[in-house]
């Protein structure tokens, strides 16, 4: 009797403790609740009158600020503003052209959002099911409140008055731009959760009818959609988060390329603007409506993200779970963006890239850059070696070995080529799908040793070698990475993983501090190497992921400035830093972007790609386009790379092509060098032809001749003609073969008299 | 009840992965909007260059007179078109299904004319054909019709139902989709039509039914036969053939169907006879006789869990077919006698709209360059594609090939290799031009690279034989050369009496526990000689312990795993695709020991006297022969060709059949069993195995459910 009520006893006991645990680990991991805003001390000092859904009226606008060649007028009642061209009067207004509002045809809360400064999607986070919701000012008959003229513009709070969303703005004229900055620190929410936020989204707005003009997108190398009727009422629009996909959160697959640039732009008639989001542009997501698919008019902007649903599981695979948002906003100091008013013959697009090229100048400290050589560099992206699956184990499949390289760049060199940057790919241990602690050089395709003789080889040649490194992600475990402490985790704490091309195996991605770290660590081994750069493939400069790995957490934010800093470092150190498809925050530290885009994502309302990045970037920094021997028409995009400028780079190996046939990532279908260096060797000498001698000169007009021919003029004088018709193209006395392009040398008019 | 809860597991279990592998994101760079990839002859996925590129987009924005203000025009979309054709002049006929129209349009995509007969409308027309002469032939689906009409658009002539003792009171004539050969016979697909399709003369008269789809009957269906009654299996709705979905023609009057629910000969390309001139499609029929159409494409690894169904197909004019998919959305491109040459997809999005992204294919066209018109019924629009740098050199190499002028093509297919080494048909191209010209090296070495066993096995069979003639002197020389040694040496040992035996015992017999073990391993041939004395030997005269035992198992996973990994791939062809072998080595191991554990149990139940150790110990020795035959065979399979495969089946069966024997006389000697305990002891092993495997399944599948369901609750509690 008495040994039962004991074992009862110890039963109820250890049940107990065991609940007792379970709630402290609940009560653990259970997301801290934010302190309440301190909304109630909140008392502004001026507070203005509701308006009724309208037009501002422009005779209460009142100038607030002037610079040489612009007015900016602001209106006390609306929050709006209109800036104004001192030489032709012409005017860029914050709100729909007064002209064509009548024909407007949208009802509803889209009518009131269009003639609002502010307008807002948010969530009621108390509730679980709720639905996201829009809203803007005027539909909630909102106020202004703290309205005060600044230097050179003007201050505003718009309160939402139901919503109680309290949202402060700066406008300001400066130079030939207009700032429109929302103040992070200042937002006040109520019981509701803001989502994202558009400030003014109808600056510039215009419609098709009558007037010829087009809305640039950061799409590719830069992409057109011309101003159309939009008769058949698509419905499609352009929305894409700048830099790229963030992986811990939702992310739609609209199959499009990342957003390199944090630029758009808009031409309407004789007049455009250029808009550059220079503050939290890594919250923002470009958001461009096509005449008819959202009003009357084409209208683009950023769309300010303050949260983004993610992914919930509820299990240990990360299958099941449901999507929420997160409690806090993502904090950035202020989220800017200028619009660049452009007028006349500057108003395009070359205009736009011009403009923007000045502003990477001025702001990001860029600067024309110096040829090393009066020959365009080639770069030849040598695969060391990769595995693919073997009996027991993986099998090491040997690509090209130092030696080979060497032999490599000297048939290169016999063909004709000379300033060659070699840029080594999958040298470390076990090759390009073994990721993580990279160094040292794997001993089957020379080791260090062998890397070493091959920089010096390559610097007696009169070349560069550059290896390639990838920090963000790890499979092979070395250095000390162990995924459940350093890799990449969403806020829902899931364990962020990749997949190598062949056969689905799994990598797991590196918190981005654990790789700055890890590339840090390795950059005096590097300069010991005795090799001129580095190429970051992956992540780093090229991809931003919020990081929610308590060892490691970092916001999108912190990620971009690691990068920069690492970058810097990089260049520091080792000598040079270049960047895989990079984001144009990584320029200035890196001096190279290696395979930019050179076409859009084939949106139907988009018309044709532009050579927007291209324009803004040559005579700053080299950048090539897709590998050579890796295009899906090598003719075309080889004349592609005429026009816009870019030099040429093909991924080699010694090895015969098939030997690849089964490698887990490097699957490219032709690498052997063997087979292309009479290719390679004639594109290099017809780029040189045209390239050679504006290595250092900014593109100052392109423009499309005929059908099919293409002209890219240098501030030099220098012009290449690229004819992608089959049938030669003749004019003013200019001849270009059928699929050829031909080089005009306009530098001394006097001389040669052309 | 429990098998669909395990396949919903199961299908929850590949949806999760495959939704958790789509978060990261696709990383797309300039290019078009979708991948075109190769799959060779063992399922091999390639990417590759894009074969057509998109050119333009049609049928946007049409306009008709509106009929509230005669007069203006008005926007008049497509709305579910179904059928697209292209005439001799390249252009184009939309059959706009939702609006009783038939769009023509110019070959740039300008609206010509819309066809609507107004005193005799259509009623959802789905199929249109425009003969040579300009006669527009309309399947007026909705009508049970077909309608002829002349250049103009006059009715010339209405076709219903046939009238004929021969069409089966059951039959309904509802004509989707039509051809008219040169002669003017009519060919209708008709909805549920399995009879084929109907044919019909000029006048209308029925000419018969033509190109009907063969019913497959698996062996289940042959079971329900037996058992069914004669209602219950009538009434087996499966069992009718499949009903022909689209039907083309092409100039030489080669008559092309599709068929949707069929799992094989999706794609047909019928003479005249009606006889499928693609059955046994292939260069390769060997490794590739599957007879079926229409790909999937592979996201890592992992096929689409649905099979194609093939909506409609173009012939071009070098005889090249081209496929649609609706479900999987893949368009595949067949030379004409069936061989793959490139298949492309992509995905469109949910709120995308893009130039060569075709939501859902409900037909195709292709005109007198070779283009291609894909109408997409969803988004109302004809996609054009051209073909690329890529796409045009494979046609025309690809074409000679064909034509059998293979020396012509070598010059093109070494182009096409260079540009893509992965790309088989220019391998194989490549090899059968090299085999051609003599240059037998070369085609081996090509042929193995694109797995062509066949091709790889007769150039084999030809550097064989010019190795072994090359070196006929040599061989003739050291045969002869040995006899005289034997002989020499027989008369030495005659004439100073030397006997083999002295040479044996000058080898010191090892001593000590060294000696013990090499005894004990040397076992292992007495056991092959005299098995039964072998195994009694081991369990009752401790002539083998565990270590040796150990050490024999170990040789013959080794050895099995060196049969698995490096026979010749014209006997193992996986070796081609899968590598490795350690699942195959621990499926060895799992079954070896599973039958041990299980042997023993039962053995030991009914009155077995063989101890653990014991069973343990003759099963390793049982499997010596892997090890002393399967070694040898695996080198000599190297040099063997499928002329010899016979002899090599042949040795590879008596492989295994000996060490199953070996396996019995393990039970009979160990435990003491005469023949028939043997065999019931061996069926309760079996029995047993099954048992072990299944509880083994059930406790671990129930407990990792478990565990995650707890996590589950947990994770619901903390976060909601």
């Amino acid at each position: 009797m008495k040994r039962r009520a004991i074992a009862v006893a110890a039963t109820a006991g250890v049940i107990g403790l065991l609940l007792l645990g379970l709630l402290w680990i609940v009560a653990r991991d259970a997301p801290q609740e934010p302190a309440a805003p301190a909304d109630e001390a909140w008392t502004p000092t001026t507070v203005s009158e509701p308006v009724a859904i309208g037009l501002p009226d422009e005779a209460d606008f009142v100038q607030v600020g002037e610079s040489a060649s612009f007015k900016l007028w602001a209106d006390p009642v609306t929050g709006h503003f209109k800036a104004e061209s001192k030489a032709g009067g012409r005017i860029w207004r914050s709100y729909p052209d007064p002209e064509h509002w009548e024909a407007e045809t949208a009802a509803g809360i889209w009518r009131s959002n269009f003639l609002s400064p502010v307008m807002l999607e948010y969530i009621d986070a108390s509730s679980s099911n709720s639905q996201t919701k829009m809203t803007n000012w005027m539909e909630e008959k909102g106020v202004m409140e703290n309205y005060e003229k600044l230097d050179n513009g003007f201050r505003v709070i718009f309160h939402l008055t139901s919503t109680s969303f309290r949202i402060p703005v700066e406008v300001r004229l400066v130079d030939d731009y207009v700032e429109v900055k929302v103040v992070d620190s200042g937002i006040r929410e109520g019981k509701l959760s803001l989502l994202n936020l558009k400030v003014y989204p109808q600056f510039g707005a215009q419609p098709s009818s009558g007037t010829d003009g087009y809305m640039l997108l950061p799409d590719g190398s830069g992409a057109l959609a011309r101003f159309e009727e939009n008769k058949i009422k698509d419905k499609s629009i352009y929305r894409e988060t700048v830099y790229g996909p963030d992986i811990s959160f939702y992310n739609e697959n609209t199959n499009r390329n990342a957003v390199r640039m944090p630029i758009f732009g808009l031409k309407s008639g004789e007049q455009g603007f250029l808009g550059v989001m220079t503050e939290g542009e890594e919250y923002a997501k470009l958001f461009a409506a096509p005449a008819g698919a959202l009003g009357q008019s084409n209208w683009i902007g950023p769309e300010w993200q303050y949260r983004i649903k993610f992914f919930q599981s509820t299990d240990r695979q990360g299958r099941n779970g449901f999507y929420t948002f997160s409690k806090e906003r993502f904090q950035a100091a202020s989220r800017s963006v200028r619009y660049y008013l452009l007028e006349g013959d500057g108003s395009d697009y070359v205009g736009m890239a011009s403009r923007y090229r000045q502003y990477l100048i001025d702001e990001r400290g860029l600067s024309r850059l110096t040829p090393e050589r009066s020959h365009i560099p080639f770069y030849a992206d040598l695969i060391g070696a990769d595995l693919k699956q073997g009996a027991l184990w993986d099998d090491y499949i040997l690509g090209t070995t130092t030696e080979q390289a060497k032999e490599l760049l000297e048939a290169l060199g016999d063909a004709g080529i000379g300033n060659i940057t070699a840029i080594y790919h999958g040298w470390q241990k076990w090759g390009y799908s073994s990721y993580g602690g990279l160094l040292p050089v794997d001993r089957r395709i020379g080791g260090n040793q062998g890397m070493a003789a091959l920089a010096q080889e390559a610097r007696r040649s009169g070349g560069k070698l550059m290896l390639a490194a990838n920090y963000s992600l790890n499979n092979s475990g070395r250095g000390g990475f162990w995924s459940l402490n350093d890799g990449l985790r969403n806020l829902a704490g899931t364990l962020q993983e990749s997949a190598l091309p062949a056969r689905g195996k799994r990598v797991s991605i590196v918190s981005p501090l654990y790789s700055f770290r890890e590339a840090r660590s390795d950059l005096d081994t590097y300069r010991e190497l005795g090799i001129d750069g580095i190429l970051y493939t992956g992540g780093i400069g090229s991809a931003l992921h919020t990081d929610f790995n308590s060892r490691n957490r970092a916001s999108r934010t912190e990620v971009l400035r690691g990068q920069q800093e690492l970058l810097r470092e990089t260049a520091e150190a080792v000598g040079y830093a270049a960047v895989e498809d990079g984001n144009f925050y990584s320029l200035a530290a890196a001096g190279h972007l290696h395979r930019i885009a050179d076409d859009y994502s084939y949106d139907i309302f988009v018309d044709e790609a532009v050579p927007f990045a291209q324009i803004a970037l040559h005579g700053l920094v080299t950048y090539t386009s897709e590998w050579g021997n890796l295009r899906d028409e090598y003719e075309t995009e080889f004349l592609r790379s005429a026009e816009y400028g870019a030099y040429p780079a093909f991924v080699f190996t010694a090895a015969s092509s098939d030997e690849f046939k089964k490698a887990y990532s490097v699957r490219y279908y032709s690498m052997n060098y063997r087979d292309w260096l009479e290719t390679a060797a004639r594109q290099y000498r017809k780029l040189d032809e045209a390239l050679g001698d504006v290595q250092d000169r900014f593109i100052t007009e392109h423009r499309e001749l005929a059908s099919g021919v293409r002209q890219t003029v240098y501030d030099n004088g220098m012009a290449v003609i690229v004819n992608y018709n089959a049938a030669p193209y003749s004019a003013a006395g200019v001849e270009v073969p059928g699929r050829d392009f031909a080089v005009i040398d306009r530098r001394d008019t006097d001389e040669h008299g052309a | 009840m429990h098998r669909r809860l395990a396949l919903r597991i199961a299908l929850l279990g590949i949806v999760g992965i495959i939704a958790a592998l789509s978060v990261y994101p696709r990383q797309v760079r300039g290019g078009v909007p979708y991948q075109t990839y190769y799959r060779d002859n063992y399922n091999q996925q390639y990417q590759i260059q894009t074969a057509y590129m998109p050119a333009g987009v049609f049928g946007r924005e049409l306009f008709a007179e509106d009929p509230a203000h005669p007069g203006e025009l008005k926007i008049s979309p497509l709305s579910q078109p179904q059928d697209l054709f292209i005439d001799s002049r390249d252009q184009i006929y939309i059959v706009d299904t939702g609006n009783n129209r038939i769009v023509h349009l110019d070959k740039d995509g300008s609206l010509i004319r819309l066809l609507e007969p107004k005193d005799n409308p259509l009623r959802r027309p789905q199929g249109v054909y425009v003969h040579t002469n300009g006669d527009i032939y309309i399947a007026d689906t909705g009508n049970n019709r077909v309608l002829r009409l002349d250049r103009d658009g006059r009715v010339l002539a209405e076709f219903g139902r046939p009238d004929s003792k021969l069409i089966p009171a059951s039959f309904k004539f509802d004509p989707v989709k039509l051809v008219v050969d040169k002669r003017g016979f009519l060919y209708i697909a008709t909805l549920g039509g399995y009879q084929g399709l109907l044919q019909l003369d000029p006048e209308g008269q029925f000419q018969g039914f033509f190109g009907a789809n063969k019913t497959s009957a698996s062996f289940i269906d042959s079971v329900k036969r037996l058992l069914y009654s004669r209602e219950m299996y009538e009434r087996e709705i499966s069992k009718l053939p499949g009903s022909i979905t689209s039907v083309d023609i092409n100039r030489e009057g080669f008559i092309y169907t599709v068929t949707k629910e069929v799992s094989k000969g999706q794609l047909k390309k019928l003479n005249i006879a009606g006889l499928d001139q693609l059955a046994g499609k292939g260069e390769f029929a060997d490794t590739l006789s599957d007879g079926q159409f229409g790909e999937s494409i592979r996201q890592f690894g992992r096929m689409p869990l649905v099979s194609p169904q093939l909506n409609d197909l173009t012939v071009d004019t070098d005889g090249n077919m081209t496929v649609i998919d609706t479900r999987l959305n893949v368009v595949s491109q067949y030379d004409g006698n069936g061989n793959l040459l490139f298949f492309w997809g992509g995905e469109a999005g949910d709120t995308t709209t893009k130039l060569g992204l075709v939501k859902l294919p409900s037909a195709i066209a292709s005109d007198s360059a070779n283009q291609l018109y894909i109408l997409d019924s969803e988004n109302n629009v004809v996609q054009k594609y051209v073909l690329s740098e890529f796409g045009k050199l494979v046609h025309q190499a690809n074409g000679l090939t064909q034509d059998g002028r293979y020396e012509d093509s070598e010059p093109l297919w070494r182009e096409v290799y260079r540009q893509n080494a992965f790309y088989a048909p220019a391998v194989l191209g490549l090899a059968k031009a090299a085999y051609k010209k003599g240059d037998y090296e070369e085609a081996q070495r090509l042929f193995q690279s694109a797995g062509g066993v066949q091709g790889y096995s007769d150039s084999f069979w030809q550097n064989r034989l010019l190795w072994f003639q090359n070196r006929f002197g040599l061989f003739m020389n050291l045969i002869l050369g040995l006899a005289a040694l034997v002989y020499i040496a027989r008369y030495a040992s005659r004439r100073l009496g030397w006997r083999p035996s002295l040479l044996g015992e000058r080898i010191r017999k090892p001593r000590g526990s060294i000696g013990r073990h090499l005894k004990q391993l040397g076992h292992a041939f007495y056991v092959m000689k005299h098995p039964l004395d072998g195994f009694y030997g081991i369990r009752y005269e401790g002539k083998a312990n565990p270590l040796s035992a150990s050490i024999w198992l170990l040789l013959a996973v080794a050895a099995y795993g060196f049969m698995k990994a490096r026979t010749n791939f014209i006997f193992n062809p996986s070796i081609l695709f899968e590598a490795q072998i350690v699942n195959a080595l621990i499926q060895f191991g799992v079954v070896w020991l599973g039958f041990v554990i299980a042997n023993y149990l039962t053995s030991s139940l009914t009155q077995g006297e063989g101890r653990f150790r014991d069973v343990y110990t003759a099963s390793a020795y049982a499997m010596f022969p892997i090890v002393l035959v399967g070694v040898p065979l695996t080198i000599v399979s190297g040099v063997m060709t499928l002329s010899e495969a016979s002899i090599f089946y042949f040795i590879q069966y008596g492989l295994y059949g000996w060490a199953a024997l070996l396996l019995f006389w393990q039970v009979q000697g160990v435990q003491n069993f005469s023949v028939g305990e043997t065999v019931k002891s061996l069926s309760l092993s079996v029995l047993t195995m099954l048992v072990i495997g299944i509880l083994l399944f059930i406790v671990f599948s129930l407990t990792s459910e478990l565990v995650s369901f707890v996590y589950s609750i947990y994770q619901e509690v903390v976060i909601r």
